[in-house]
């Protein structure tokens, strides 16, 4: 029913993180190539998630009785 | 006390009684009527009835709103306001007195709405809750937006179509709403607090409505819709009316955008964007760790290069220290040599000066046998026998003849 949520903010300010962590030359090679692969997951992550979410629409529908309300696809 | 015959006699209540007649016949004050006046003596009971004085520069008159009425006036009575009544006269024959009942109220000067309106924006105003310190943050990237507002007209389907445009990995939960009429408050303050509801995970709220009269978009800014966004957990976006409308949902939510299709672009990221931008950083994290991976290259090479050298110059360090030894080494062995050699002539000398050879060259002879054993009497040889006789040049062969 619901999509598990990625969360881009968190994602794109850890690699913001892992850029600077770069830039500041501090890293080990070691710790680079971690970094590099972590960064590069990451970034995976969040194509697939862009590029296979179809768009959805619902609607949230009162059940006749009243008591609980109902998620239901919704169509134009 | 004279008394007329025309003058006829009656009780208290044949009294009211024709007066109330009187008052129902009349063609103006039977129906009812409009009056114009200014408030006081305002007064509420606890059931919700509303009485108060109108008033003018020379007269005044009790008047009384039962509750049924006075939920209707959507702005609030105060004394002093200059109102427009419509109402109708009525006799209360226990107290003898009269009361206009009225049935519906207009301001003079400003409508009923828009000081409605007034009231409550300075009412809020004062309670704080259009602070900026309360605004929320509209948060950049989302997973699921929720939207209030009515399923029929087109302004549903326009926000759906600049979603879908802008991004589709945006999943959508619309809780549709009355927007307009009596029940629209309710209506739409029910559908904001649901979509706070946790288990719809909603990251943002949309509450829109197209462009209408002032009148129409009032709902936005009655009480239950201003405190029902006032309490929402979910940041809230206004897109109601066009851009001129500005109500106190507007004022309350923590961003008003002027229409619905620009609540809607403001809700959503841009997807495109973010693929790009993800791009770019995979792009620079990849040119990040080359570079790192040569600045690594040249440091070993770097390395490699000073160990290189640091041996080369061991090296000849070395060898020159060996061939330092080794020429002092032959220096040395030289004047050893030399002391050696000059030791050697000087015994040389001495044992050359002890030598018989030394002797012979004085004159002197040295007879020797074949062996080479020295003759040293006379006696020792035999006749005929052949010696040697060595001179300091030279050999003579002798044989012994006496």
């Amino acid at each position: 029913m619901t999509i598990a949520p990625f969360s881009f903010e968190d994602t794109l300010q850890r690699l913001d993180v892992i850029l600077a962590e770069f830039k500041s030359g501090q890293l080990s090679l070691d710790e680079a190539l971690g970094k590099f692969e972590q960064g590069v997951g990451m970034i995976r992550d969040g194509q697939a998630y862009l590029k296979t979410t179809k768009e959805k629409v619902e609607v949230l529908v009162t059940s006749l009785s009243g008591e609980s309300d109902q998620v239901q696809d919704f169509t134009e | 006390m004279q008394h007329s015959l025309f003058s006829p006699q009656l009780s208290v209540s044949e009294l009211t009684t024709r007066i109330q007649l009187t008052l129902e016949n009349d063609p103006l004050l039977g129906k009812p009527l409009m009056v114009q006046g200014e408030v006081s003596n305002l007064s509420r009971s606890a059931r919700g009835h509303i009485y108060l004085t109108l008033k003018d520069e020379g007269a005044s008159i009790k008047c009384a709103i039962w509750a049924s009425a006075a939920k209707k006036i959507a702005f609030q009575l105060e004394a002093g306001q200059a109102l427009i009544v419509t109402g109708k006269l009525d006799i209360y024959a226990p107290s003898g007195s009269y009361t206009l009942i009225i049935s519906h109220a207009e301001p003079i000067g400003i409508g009923a709405l828009q000081l409605a309106f007034e009231q409550m924006k300075a009412q809020f105003d004062a309670e704080g809750l259009f602070s900026t310190a309360y605004k929320k943050e509209i948060p950049a990237y989302i997973n699921r937006l929720g939207i209030v507002t009515s399923l029929t007209g087109s302004v549903l389907h326009d926000m759906l179509r600049v979603l879908r445009h802008k991004n589709p990995s945006v999943s959508i939960l619309i809780c549709p709403a009355t927007v307009q009429g009596d029940n629209a408050p309710q209506s739409i303050a029910a559908a904001i607090t649901k979509l706070n509801q946790p288990q719809y995970q909603i990251d943002t709220l949309i509450v829109a409505r197209g462009g209408g009269s002032f009148e129409d978009l009032f709902c936005f800014s009655t009480e239950p819709v201003v405190r029902a966004i006032f309490a929402s957990t979910v940041p809230v976006i206004t897109g109601i009316g066009h851009e001129p409308d500005y109500g106190l949902a507007d004022a309350v939510a923590d961003y008003s955008a002027q229409t619905p299709t620009a609540a809607a672009e403001r809700a959503v990221f841009d997807r495109e964007s973010l693929l790009l931008y993800l791009e770019d950083t995979q792009a620079l994290l990849q040119n990040r760790l080359e570079h790192q991976l040569q600045q690594a290259e040249l440091a070993f090479d770097h390395v490699a290069t000073q160990l290189l050298h640091a041996l080369q110059q061991k090296v000849s360090e070395t060898q020159s220290g060996l061939e330092t030894r080794q020429e002092r080494f032959v220096d040395q062995m030289n004047v050893l040599l030399d002391k050696q050699a000059y030791m050697l002539d000087e015994k040389m000398n001495i044992l050359d000066s002890y030598s018989p050879l030394a002797t012979l060259n004085r004159g002197y002879a040295l007879v020797t046998r074949d062996a080479g054993q020295a003759v040293l009497s006379a006696q020792a040889v035999s006749i005929g026998e052949t010696l040697t006789i060595q001179l300091y040049d030279g050999l003579i062969t002798a044989k012994v003849t006496s």
